[in-house]
């Protein structure tokens, strides 16, 4: 199995304050990493290094064995917050395509293989059939489906999301996740979440990040790490099938 | 009305009612999904330095205007990035230091500005031949450069972030976008007036905005309104003698209301 993704003793800081703190990690193919921590604790920070769209202050990172501005349009990305205007005047068709622009170039337009990706990017969401729909008529669920999407037509080998779920509500979160698990068998996703149960029961890794990421490359969480992470005591629910992700522990 | 352009002064000022509408249609879209208003509101005023420059050293004040306004689009694109300065102060700041140079530069000029008041409220009847192809040199470059970069212009105004993790320059494609807003200022100083030019980027637009749900119907049909709006109020400021400019604004002002109200009954209407 080849690297993925890995980053080497990275710190960010901002304005005087640091965000991630000596953080390593690495992905492997076939990966489902879920990242848990409290809000202001780093996941989205950790995501966006990993993009480039934030140098790091100190480390190294390396995507797909290259820089991350370099591999980042190999790379499909699902930020946290839709945070566009609901009645932009753009369609689901014009916004998956938005996924190829890296691959299409400037100062040309869209090539057939272009429109295949994203083609292809709408029928794995089944979000096929709303292809000429206004954003603005589409449900939450639907509209994260068509970020997935859009992320999905840069073709990648890396998916990160950045709490995926925030917009679905809860009667679809499950369909969701058994798209996320499907596509795990082609490329490696690494989710970023609030959500511990749910992260808990779909991904294949987890790993804590407040500041400092506490990761055993297994499904297992601790008590230790848990509390590490969010600084207080924390009560482990564990769950049963598929996963157990936590151990036994004493109640 | 027809038989009115049979004189050479209203026809150009027809013909520049229309160049400026294609500037509005393209560029008062992208200045409205991408909320540009206030970026476009300081490029405009502060073009008024190179006005009064125009005046000073004696050469054409819409060409001063042209260099000025391109300057401060440069400046606030760069600005924010470069500095802690937010967008909101750089704005604020050029758009005042322009105005300033401009009365300096106007107060050093020997003599009295005779037409200083027709560039900061407009004045479509007196635009002379050489401006027209001006106005439609400068008019070509948006559309070129618009049809060029239509696609990172659409991701970039809908989802900066995104368009620049695929790879989209998104800092060289912003400063272009200014350069192009700069140059709508330009195009529409003769007709509106610096102080007016925002309305007529804005309420095309914003019409277009609320009726269309694709960039190119927007842009389309904000060009149409434009066309609209200047010819009429271009006839109706020339039959009750009013200010060109300022009444190009009120028509404008009044067919957007008018379109609010209609698609306020049709909801209602829908409804019940």
């Amino acid at each position: 199995m080849s690297s993925v993704a890995s980053l080497n003793n990275v710190w960010v800081n901002y304005n005087g304050f640091t965000a991630l703190e000596d953080v390593s990690l690495s992905i492997e193919e076939q990966d489902f990493v879920g990242i848990i921590g409290p809000n202001g604790g780093g996941k989205s920070t950790l995501l966006k290094t990993m993009l480039g769209l934030i140098e790091p202050s100190r480390g190294n990172v390396e995507i797909l064995g290259m820089a991350p501005r370099k591999a980042s349009r190999q790379v499909g990305y699902v930020a946290q917050f839709q945070n566009f205007d609901r009645h932009f005047p753009i369609n689901v068709w014009e916004v998956v395509l938005m996924g190829r622009l890296g691959h299409a170039g400037l100062l040309k337009g869209y090539s057939t293989q272009d429109r295949d990706a994203a083609r292809e990017a709408l029928e794995k969401v089944e979000m096929a059939g709303c292809k000429n729909r206004h954003i603005s008529q589409l449900s939450g669920g639907q509209q994260q489906r068509v970020l997935i999407a859009r992320a999905l037509a840069t073709r990648p080998k890396l998916l990160l999301l950045d709490e995926p779920m925030s917009n679905v509500d809860s009667a679809m979160q499950k369909g969701f996740y058994e798209l996320l698990s499907e596509l795990n068998r082609q490329m490696a996703i690494v989710m970023v979440s609030h959500d511990i149960s749910a992260v808990s029961q779909y991904v294949k890794k987890v790993a804590c990040l407040n500041r400092k990421l506490y990761y055993h490359g297994t499904g297992q969480l601790t008590t230790e790490d848990l509390e590490a992470t969010y600084q207080c005591p924390v009560e482990l629910i564990a769950h049963g099938a598929p996963h157990r992700v936590l151990k036994d522990h004493p109640r | 009305m027809l038989d009115l352009l049979q004189y050479e002064f209203i026809r150009n000022a027809v013909i520049a009612g229309l160049l400026a509408a294609v500037a509005c249609g393209l560029i008062g879209s992208y200045v409205v999904v991408k909320r540009l208003v206030s970026v476009s509101g300081g490029i405009a005023h502060a073009s008024f330095g190179g006005i009064g420059l125009g005046y000073l050293l004696g050469f054409n004040p819409v060409t001063g205007a042209l260099v000025f306004s391109l300057g401060a689009a440069l400046l606030m694109g760069t600005l924010t990035r470069r500095t802690r300065l937010s967008e909101d102060a750089s704005i604020g700041i050029l758009w005042a230091t322009g105005m300033a140079l401009g009365v300096i530069f106007i107060g050093l000029a020997p003599g009295y500005a005779p037409d200083l008041f027709s560039y900061l409220f407009g004045s479509i009847l007196t635009v002379p031949t050489s401006d027209i192809w001006m106005m439609l040199v400068l008019d070509a470059i948006i559309l070129v450069v618009v049809a060029l970069f239509y696609k990172e212009f659409s991701a970039l105004s809908f989802d900066e972030e995104f368009s620049r993790v695929v790879g989209v320059p998104t800092l060289f494609l912003n400063l272009v976008l200014l350069c192009l807003i700069a140059l709508t200022v330009v195009i529409l100083i003769r007709v509106v007036g610096i102080v007016l030019v925002i309305a007529l980027v804005t309420i095309p637009a914003s019409i277009a905005f609320q009726l269309t749900r694709s960039l190119k119907k927007m842009m389309l049909v904000s060009s149409s309104f434009g066309a609209v709006f200047t010819t009429s109020g271009l006839w109706l400021s020339y039959e009750l003698d009013l200010a060109s400019g300022a009444t190009i604004i009120l028509v404008s002002a009044f067919f957007l209301a008018a379109t609010m109200g209609w698609l306020k009954i049709r909801r209602i209407r829908q409804k019940a």
